[in-house]
């Protein structure tokens, strides 16, 4: 890495005589791609330590929901079609919502929403089957778009 | 006896019907003309597998990536399959949270197998079931350059497949399912017919899947996105590795 | 070339071994993966009629429940959550005052009284934030002139970073 450093600066006074532009570039662009590789790990997380399972799950937002019935998340349309709105908000499933009648155009890919959860999935047991029959989606209340804060 | 021919007439003859799509090969002419292709030499092939971990799988992801790509979040404790009990934490108010310590040692285990295979020149097939992520399986399966199939499974593929495609086939080595079960909530066909076919499979299993006919399983959620593109991303490293190792390999 | 579509006897490794056993398949014939199941086997084997083990499952529940019970039985409206971000959410910062306010009292207190206390903490907290904030607003000019002096003292310059 010194050695190459070395060679870069020899180089510049013999390309200046060449007058060989590209030449010159990649010996200005050497010097700052070595200046970046210093700094560029200064900020990066050691991330060899992982914080363990246990932990977590212990402090996720999941758990921290408590019993999630009834409780406000915000969420993310992925994908519209039509008057159905497909929400992500974190979980497993995505949910699916009507769009509401007020203000009806905001709600677009990327709009961030506000839901109340009702079920976290929707599954329930039928007749003659042992295991239940999933839909793979949740069930949420559409409550209307989140207020950004003006900082 | 079956040594590959074509995989290009393959392709085009069920491309109408079944969309299995092909790696990006350049010159298919060429590779396929040869019916020997180049070979490791059988010592170096041995020290590769002796180590335990050739290809630094182990560094591909942390539990952490596995928890924020969603992947310990499991099904409902009432469709819960009982044979997946042993990798499951705990139900946390009836839904079900894999235990991703499990999951990663299983995960790399996998990442492991999918990189030796891919270094012996195998044929890796991707399998999925379910309209929302069948582009982004397909997509990193041609990028790896490795097949994809995620589309409706006609019954005879493997188990008939000379006649489905009428011409001599050779069948995939490795076939990674990235879920198990099709749109009806039911085991994939292939899953048993790669069985049959003595094919080595990985899958991921959720917590309502049955995870017996699986050589090398994998606990974990296949519902969300998220989670379906960690797994992509991840066997596309191994795989990438594995075939560089090979190139590597072959031109010593 | 022979094959064995026996799925539910043995797994796909013994079958394999025993055709090569019975000659049926040669040496350099084996599948492509027979060496790698041999050399890392999975933990449990694929065998079709693998018994389910015979295990409960075990349910989830934390010491820090309790806490978040108390506090969303007497608050109905807590705020949205955000289950994507990792900025500490309202439930989780009441249960560490909940927790330092307890162990102030060293358990001699009654749940009502610490949780009145943590209630009275976490809105203290939120209207010294309120207030920085509203200063923080108010003084952004003069943070910026700070800045500015600030830069001039330290005498860094980016030539000397790229001299190298």
């Amino acid at each position: 890495m010194f050695l190459r450093h070395l060679s870069i600066k020899f180089l510049s006074p013999i390309s200046r005589r060449l007058s060989d532009s590209a030449v010159v570039l990649e010996a200005k662009t050497g010097t700052y791609a070595n200046a970046f590789k210093k700094f560029e790990d200064l900020n990066k997380p050691t991330s060899e330590e992982s914080e363990p399972f246990v932990s977590l799950l212990k402090n996720s937002k999941f758990i921290d929901l408590g019993d999630p019935e009834g409780k406000v998340v915000t969420g993310k349309i992925f994908h519209t079609v039509d008057d159905d709105l497909y929400i992500d908000f974190g979980w497993k499933f995505h949910c699916v919502c009507p769009r509401p009648i007020k203000n009806a155009s905001n709600y677009v890919r990327g709009t961030k929403v506000r839901l109340r959860i009702k079920e976290l999935e929707l599954s329930t047991k039928f007749l003659g089957f042992e295991k239940d029959l999933t839909l793979l989606e949740a069930d949420c209340q559409l409550l209307g778009l989140v207020q950004e804060r003006s900082k | 006896m079956l040594k590959i021919k074509n995989i290009l007439t393959l392709t085009e003859k069920c491309a109408p019907t079944i969309r299995l799509l092909s790696s990006a090969v350049p010159q298919p002419s060429e590779s396929t003309t040869q019916i020997e292709t180049a070979q490791i030499p059988s010592d170096l092939q041995q020290e590769v597998l002796k180590h335990p971990d050739y290809f630094q799988v182990h560094n591909l992801f942390t539990v952490k990536d596995l928890f924020d790509a969603r992947i310990h979040y499991g099904h409902k404790e009432g469709s819960l399959d009982p044979k997946m009990l042993p990798y499951i934490y705990g139900s946390r108010l009836g839904h079900t949270i894999f235990d991703l310590d499990k999951t990663a040692e299983y995960l790399r285990r996998a990442l492991n197998v999918a990189a030796h295979i891919a270094y012996r020149d195998g044929v890796i097939l991707f399998l999925l079931r379910g309209a929302q992520n069948s582009h982004l399986v397909e997509r990193y399966a041609k990028e790896c350059g490795e097949f994809a199939h995620t589309r409706f499974w006609r019954g005879g593929i493997f188990t008939n497949s000379e006649k489905q495609f009428g011409a001599v086939t050779r069948l995939p080595d490795l076939c990674i399912f990235v879920n198990t079960l099709n749109t009806v909530l039911t085991q994939h066909t292939a899953v048993r017919d790669a069985a049959k076919m003595g094919i080595a499979t990985i899958g991921i299993v959720d917590s309502n899947c049955n995870p017996n006919l699986l050589t090398y399983l994998v606990p974990g959620n296949d519902d969300s996105p998220v989670a379906v593109e960690m797994y992509c991303k991840l066997f596309k490293e191994a795989i990438l590795r594995g075939k560089a190792k090979r190139k590597e390999h072959l031109e010593i | 070339m022979a094959g064995s579509r026996l799925e539910k006897v043995g797994t796909i490794f013994t079958r394999a071994t025993g055709l090569m056993q019975a000659k049926a398949v040669t040496w350099e014939d084996r599948p492509v993966w027979y060496d790698v199941y041999a050399a890392f086997p999975p933990k449990e084997e694929p065998r079709f009629d693998r018994p389910a083990p015979d295990m409960k499952i075990k349910q989830i529940f934390y010491e820090d429940d309790k806490i978040r019970a108390i506090f969303h039985r007497n608050n109905k409206q807590i705020g949205t959550g955000n289950l994507l971000s990792s900025h500490p959410s309202l439930t989780q910062r009441f249960i560490e005052t909940y927790k330092k306010v307890s162990q102030q009292y060293k358990g001699e207190a009654d749940e009502k009284q610490i949780y009145v206390e943590a209630i009275d903490v976490l809105n203290r907290e939120r209207s010294n934030r309120e207030e920085a904030v509203a200063t923080e607003e108010v003084s952004l000019s003069l943070a910026f002139k700070k800045a500015q002096s600030k830069q001039e003292k330290t005498g860094l310059s980016i030539k000397d970073i790229f001299k190298d």
